[in-house]
């Protein structure tokens, strides 16, 4: 039984680890550590408005920091994912969204959208609210740096 | 209570000196840009997101035709236009085209004022929208906008303009959110008064 155990864990934590990868792109679609962010391509489409941009995605240790900003640079959405707790925290929402009945909407679809990404989906509905998330993986990841 | 009042009077001459250079320096800047009637550009927008400690780089064109016509292009990492043509403002990403009247949309009024403006320097005279300071610097002139007006005041803390003094055309934008993040625009190649064709700023 110990002998299987030891067989079996190397690969488990390989599929684990392959389960963040886009196995087509050979790219992260979940960052794994501090060494590599994530960028997507995102919509959330509204009832009647739409909001596109970038979503990144930064790890460290166990917490997953996400900015999600417009095409010009405005901020949208600044989050923080913790991964054991399953919890997002919102640290930031522009003006528009800053309502209470909104963040806590966000602060739900956001958690859903955590897992969709680590698994390599690029899609969420909230059909109960009318709300659908689309999200892409950017190809290269080269135009995230880290600031200096 | 003299003594202090001879101090504030000893003052009074550099604070009405400031004001009267920054005046000539705005009204330099105004005659530059009236002479304006395009211009022709590539940017670079760098992004620094604070609370990732990290920042994008995205580039593009932009062409502006006086008074109301501006084509702002990211090509890469993205491909999305911004037209602003009058009171229309067309928004381009991938098969998506929207038009927006900006005359019922106040949130876009003031993104498409503030693009518009800041571009060629137009808004260092609008008190209504900025409370506008400006400093000499070696090579460059620096205004400072801090934003009066609700719409803009909810994204930005304050926008910063660099200014070429030896053509007294914007080099750098800065815009400087609540949240701690920057956006900094780079104008390249500039090009000034060349014909552009009207089908760049059409849907």
């Amino acid at each position: 039984m110990r002998f299987l155990i030891n067989r079996l864990l190397p690969l488990i934590g390989i599929m684990a680890l392959m389960s963040s990868y886009n196995a087509k792109a050979q790219e992260l679609t979940f960052p794994v550590d501090s060494t590599a962010n994530v960028v997507y391509s995102m919509q959330i489409d509204f009832e009647n408005a739409y909001v596109s941009g970038l979503c990144v995605l930064a790890r460290e240790n166990d917490i997953i920091k996400s900015s999600i900003v417009n095409e010009f640079g405005v901020s949208i959405i600044d989050f923080v994912y913790k991964i054991k707790k399953n919890k997002v925290e919102l640290k930031y929402v522009m003006s528009t969204l800053d309502k209470w009945y909104l963040k806590r909407i966000l602060r739900k679809d956001l958690r859903e959208i955590m897992h969709i990404m680590q698994s390599g989906g690029t899609e969420y509905i909230n059909n109960k609210r009318g709300l659908k998330y689309t999200f892409f993986l950017m190809e290269g990841n080269q135009y995230s740096k880290t600031d200096n | 209570m003299k003594k202090y009042i001879f101090v504030f009077l000893m003052f009074l001459p550099l604070i009405a000196n400031a004001q009267s250079s920054q005046e000539a320096i705005i009204k330099q800047i105004n005659t530059a840009v009236s002479r304006i009637s395009t211009m022709q550009c590539d940017f670079e927008q760098t992004k620094h997101m604070k609370m990732l400690n990290n920042k994008l780089v995205s580039t593009g064109i932009m062409k502006y035709q006086q008074s109301d016509k501006l084509r702002w292009e990211y090509k890469n990492p993205y491909n999305y236009i911004f037209i602003l043509n009058g009171s229309k403002v067309y928004l381009k990403k991938g098969s998506r085209n929207d038009v927006i009247d900006i005359k019922q949309n106040k949130v876009f009024k003031s993104i498409a004022q503030i693009m518009m403006n800041s571009v060629v320097g137009k808004c260092l005279t609008d008190t209504k929208e900025f409370d506008v300071s400006i400093v000499d610097a070696n090579n460059e002139w620096v205004a400072t906008l801090i934003p009066q007006k609700k719409e803009l005041k909810q994204m930005y803390a304050k926008i910063i303009l660099h200014f070429n003094k030896s053509n007294s055309i914007i080099q750098t934008v800065e815009m400087c959110e609540k949240n701690g993040d920057k956006t900094i625009i780079e104008l390249k190649n500039v090009q000034l008064n060349k014909s552009i064709d009207s089908s760049a700023f059409s849907n």
